[in-house]
């Protein structure tokens, strides 16, 4: 055999190995049908930074996908799913920040390519300002807790970490986290369990106090920063559950009381109001208005028999003013949202940070959705008092906790959309007429493979302006330590004497 | 004048018996009858205490941790306990390999035949630690793998700097049987460096290689997430952390005291068959002093679990100790034996009653009695509340492992329920277990099939046993909720024989 020989077939030999390799589509066969990809980003909207948008087609044997947009070089992936480079991704979403890319998937089916209808990605004019979530995650269980952490994940790729995880502090139980106007310089979150604590880290160290006090009800449970960072409104929480015997249906947590109070980061008080604090009625879920002025919460009347007024527990969104300057209490209370004449439950108020929007969930009953099914989010347009359901966002199954970015462009939420027990997190946005994109699912490197194999449950998502920063080793060594911060407590709220 | 040459005489060539290798093989032996006849519940509980999956992410969770290779290699070994005859072989080969290999580091150090006996101890302590339940399988790999790590490295000067990486090492792959590999070598290179004049040197390298040891396992507090005591003590070997016993502790340090003793005596010269002896009763004595340690409140009760768990009805009502240890647990199993047999309501009170506590258990809340809470409740096809208590019972299992039987009993829920995406995830995961894919790929199949699964022998009774109604479920309204499933199917023969058992013990405040 000749050297030209030799080096034709070795040239042959390369080629036939590549085109394996590569396998691309021959004469596809046209469908007129979108491919059904996993997870669905078909239309979807995303922030410019996001991690790239991986996904598979179920059933194929092989995809080939072209991502196109107006500029910036096409991105072309060939092989068991969408797996785009993150770098090539990021430049291509940057260039065609406002505009739509165009997406063209290929599968190979029993040997045959089929060539589906093309489907878009478009990208937003609104910058997503957040570095990245924070999350708990925990099996959606009963009345036990196992492994348990507080996360956080970095939006721009698939990168997370712990923040703390139960296994440093003997198993207890965390969660109710918040960062200040999603800054986590100021960070809150509470333990429950043998070394409970409630953990306020700001620019000056880190306490851990004990929330407990005889006039209160209990520790305190759900914070949220006052826009100053000096305060943080609690509501203290009796909560307890029950559970339902038919197959659609499983627990029922419910609170036999619940009660607010604002903690003062600078003295260590509980700062209390007869108003938020009434014998008949539960208050709980406070936040405060972007202003610092307000305070929205929920609440409802109180029933002594839970086993069979469990569904007449409804709660509506009302709201108070807070005087900052004095750490007092307004004098009377409002109501925002009249949830329980529509028969219905509104709870997890959450205002936007430009002050335009209240967020909140709707249930049938109750004060914590996502147990319901039928529980969904509602957008209330504070310049004109209006609510409505959001329907480009809600789905069947459970929509629930939700929290906005800094620009107010954004929100992440809970759904259970995708089996009904396990929650997982969406994000959607909003633009500056109000209209909501369809959510997509947070993106993973292999979204199939991980989503299948997760067996927590992602709770009270948050954006965070940049990464939490928490010594963890000298954290558990605190917490075990049993050393706490005690409070102090004043009434303080505005008789309107003045 | 030539010399005369003695005559030969033909000699018998003596056989050497090898007496060491027959003692060996008799302790490997009456470690598998032991298990095998005596505690195949524990075999039994460690198996469905974990469901180890062959997947990279398994594999790379486990290894995150220091002794996560020792976690790793004892789950997957702690798989074939499903099958308990193999699970007595795996302890028995695990406790023979450190009894032999403490041997074999002490016979190259200087050990006489004489020492032979106290080769066992090592072996007895591991058992003794393996009577605790929730003593993982993780413990006697980590043992054999320090053991086998002081066998690799003579203890020399040289091989005590060489011994500063590899402990390390070791450390984040098997734990803090660390200690034993540092704590014999160092007491080794003592008693060295006094016998050859070198105390000063020696010395300094066995505090060294000690300090280092702790060093090491002191930085990885930095970065493991667990309390730093938990880190210490280590974290894979057993399963609740809270509750490790001091044996684990004592019988690292006790090994590496035992075998550098066995080194260190002075070679006296016995008879085979004294030592022999001395080695029988030392075990024989050892042995029977641990085999008292399993018979431990714990142990009973998982005794009781593992025979709802493997539907053993008759061994239960036929226990010799039925009458002598009666518990709430004990109760309720032998209660549920009864209902199952169709003879809970004529021969309730042939057997130990607690009142109503002991015919659901309900005021308990530790995972083995969930785990028989949930038997029953799902037997009588009250599924959501039998669900309820599968799930906390498996989110209870201290060291975060998932659990092959109570993941069986979530999907089988699912499943009747209809809840197929969630059951789907939960067959995915048992398809990645040895014992269970088939099972699982059975059960995919079936996912969606109304019909297949209404005229399933499980699927399909349970969903005509459960309630059409929603009730909140309230323990003190057990009766009205029997008696209501009851009326809706009157098929429900387990929960009219409790409905039945619960009058006269509600009524009953007999104690035993």
């Amino acid at each position: 055999m000749n050297t030209h020989t030799l080096k034709a077939f070795a040239a042959l030999t390369v080629l036939l190995l590549l085109s394996s390799c590569t396998d691309s589509p021959k004469n596809p066969i046209g469908e007129s049908k979108l491919p059904a990809i996993y997870p669905d980003y078909t239309d979807v909207t995303i922030p410019v930074g996001i991690a790239p948008l991986n996904f598979e087609v179920t059933g194929a044997e092989r995809i080939d996908v072209t991502v196109n947009g107006k500029s910036g070089k096409p991105l072309h992936v060939n092989g068991k799913r969408a797996d785009f480079p993150i770098d090539d991704w990021h430049k291509l979403i940057e260039a065609n920040k406002g505009q739509k890319l165009t997406v063209t998937v290929c599968t190979r089916e029993n040997g045959k390519w089929h060539a589906w209808k093309d489907f878009n990605i478009n990208v937003s004019p609104h910058k997503l300002d957040a570095w990245g979530l924070t999350y708990r995650r925990i099996a959606p269980g009963y009345e036990i807790w196992g492994r348990m952490g507080l996360y956080q994940r970095q939006l721009a790729n698939f990168d997370e970490s712990p923040i703390l995880e139960n296994s440093s502090i003997e198993s207890g139980c965390m969660n109710c986290h918040n960062s200040w106007r999603t800054n986590p310089d100021r960070f809150v979150f509470h333990i429950r369990g043998k070394h409970g604590a409630t953990l306020v880290q700001t620019e000056n160290g880190r306490k851990w106090l004990n929330t407990k006090t005889e006039e209160t009800l209990g520790t305190c449970v759900y914070p949220y920063w006052h826009p100053s960072g000096r305060y943080i409104a609690f509501s203290t929480n009796d909560t307890k559950q029950i559970f339902h015997a038919v197959n659609n249906e499983r627990i029922e947590v419910f609170d036999y009381a619940s009660d607010l109070q604002i903690y003062d980061v600078e003295t260590d008080e509980l700062i209390l109001s007869p108003l938020v604090k009434q014998p008949d009625w539960m208050e709980s879920y406070p936040v405060f208005a972007p202003d610092g002025k307000t305070l929205y919460f929920c609440t409802s009347r109180k029933y002594e028999d839970i086993g069979t007024d469990y569904n007449k527990i409804q709660y509506n969104i009302c709201s108070i003013a807070f005087d900052a300057d004095r750490g007092e209490w307004g004098d009377h209370v409002d109501t925002l949202f009249n949830a329980v004449q529509m028969d219905k439950s509104a709870v997890h108020p959450r205002p936007s940070y430009d002050g335009r929007y209240l967020m909140f969930t709707l249930c049938d009953y109750g004060c914590f959705p996502i147990w319901h099914n039928e529980s969904e989010q509602w957008l209330m347009d504070l310049t004109t008092g209006q609510s409505r359901p959001i329907d480009e966002a809600n789905s069947p199954r459970a929509d629930s906790y939700h929290n906005w970015s800094l620009d107010s462009h954004w929100f992440v939420f809970t759904s259970r959309r995708e089996n009904g027990l396990f929650s997982l997190l969406y994000l959607a946005s909003i633009d500056d007429d109000g209209r909501v994109s369809k959510p997509f699912l947070l993106p993973q490197k292999n979204p199939r493979r991980y989503y299948d194999r997760l067996m927590f449950s992602y709770n009270t998502p948050d954006f965070t302006l940049h990464k939490v920063k928490l010594d963890r080793r000298a954290a558990s060594s605190e917490v075990l330590s049993d050393k706490r911060t005690p409070m102090k407590v004043r009434q303080g709220w505005n008789t309107g004497a003045d | 004048m030539s010399r005369k040459t003695k005559p030969t005489v033909k000699q018998t060539p003596t056989v050497e018996v090898p007496w060491k290798a027959i003692l060996s093989c008799a302790f490997a032996v009456a470690v598998f009858l032991f298990y095998v006849l005596k505690q195949t519940h524990l075999i039994i509980y460690q198996e469905w205490g974990q469901m180890f999956q062959f997947t990279s992410e398994y594999f790379i969770d486990r290894i995150a941790v220091p002794g996560g290779l020792a976690r790793y290699l004892g789950e997957f070994f702690t798989q074939f306990y499903h099958t308990p005859w193999v699970g007595a072989v795996i302890i028995a080969l695990l406790a023979t390999a450190v009894h032999r290999l403490s041997w074999a580091i002490a016979r190259r150090d200087g050990a006489g035949d004489a020492a032979f006996p106290i080769s066992f101890v090592p072996a007895l302590l591991l058992l003794a630690f393996m009577s605790y339940a929730d003593t993982l399988l993780s413990y006697p790999i980590a043992m054999a793998a320090a053991l086998l790590s002081c066998l690799l490295f003579r203890p020399t000067r040289k091989n005590a700097l060489i011994l500063l990486p590899y402990i390390a090492v070791f450390y984040h792959l098997f734990g803090t049987t660390a200690y034993i590999v540092a704590l014999y070598e160092a007491a080794m290179l003592v008693a060295i460096g006094i016998r050859e004049k070198k105390a000063a040197s020696c010395c300094l390298l066995a505090a060294m290689l000690t300090a280092w040891t702790f060093a090491v396992v002191w930085i990885s507090t930095f970065y493991t997430p667990y309390p730093l005591w938990r880190i210490f003590k280590g974290i894979p070997y057993h399963s609740v952390p809270t509750e490790i016993p001091s044996l684990q502790i004592h019988s690292m340090w006790i090994t590496s005291a035992a075998i550098a003793a066995m080194a260190l005596l002075p070679r006296w010269k016995m008879k085979p068959i004294i030592t022999s002896a001395i080695t029988v009763v030392l075990v024989a004595v050892g042995m029977k002093l641990t085999a008292e340690k399993y018979n431990t409140d714990l142990n009973y009760l998982i005794s009781y679990d593992s025979l709802v768990y493997t539907e053993q009805w008759d061994k239960i009502l036929n226990r010799k100790d039925i009458f002598d240890k009666v518990t709430t647990m004990s109760v309720a199993c032998c209660d549920l034996a009864l209902a199952i047999r169709g003879q809970l309501a004529d021969n309730l009170f042939d057997y130990p009653q607690m009142g109503a506590e002991g015919l659901f258990l309900f005021m308990q809340r530790d995972n083995l009695s969930s785990n028989v809470i949930g038997e029953i409740l799902f037997r009588i096809g009250m599924v959501n509340e039998a669900q309820r208590f599968f799930y906390d019972s498996q989110e209870s299992l201290f060291n975060h492992n998932k659990s092959t039987r109570l993941t069986k009993r979530l999907t089988e829920i699912e499943i009747v329920n209809g809840q197929y995406d969630v059951a789907r995830k939960y067959l995915h995961q048992l398809a990645k277990t040895l014992y269970y894919r088939g099972w699982a790929n059975e059960q995919l199949l079936l996912l969606g099939n109304e019909d297949a699964i209404n005229n399933h022998p499980l699927y399909g009774r349970l969903r005509s046993l459960r309630s059409k109604e929603d009730y909140i479920f309230q323990p003190n309204r057990l009766f009205y909720i029997l008696e209501s499933l009851y009326k809706q199917n009157p098929d429900n023969f387990l929960a009219n024989q409790y409905m039945q058992a619960a009058i006269p013990l509600i009524k009953s405040k007999k104690r035993p």
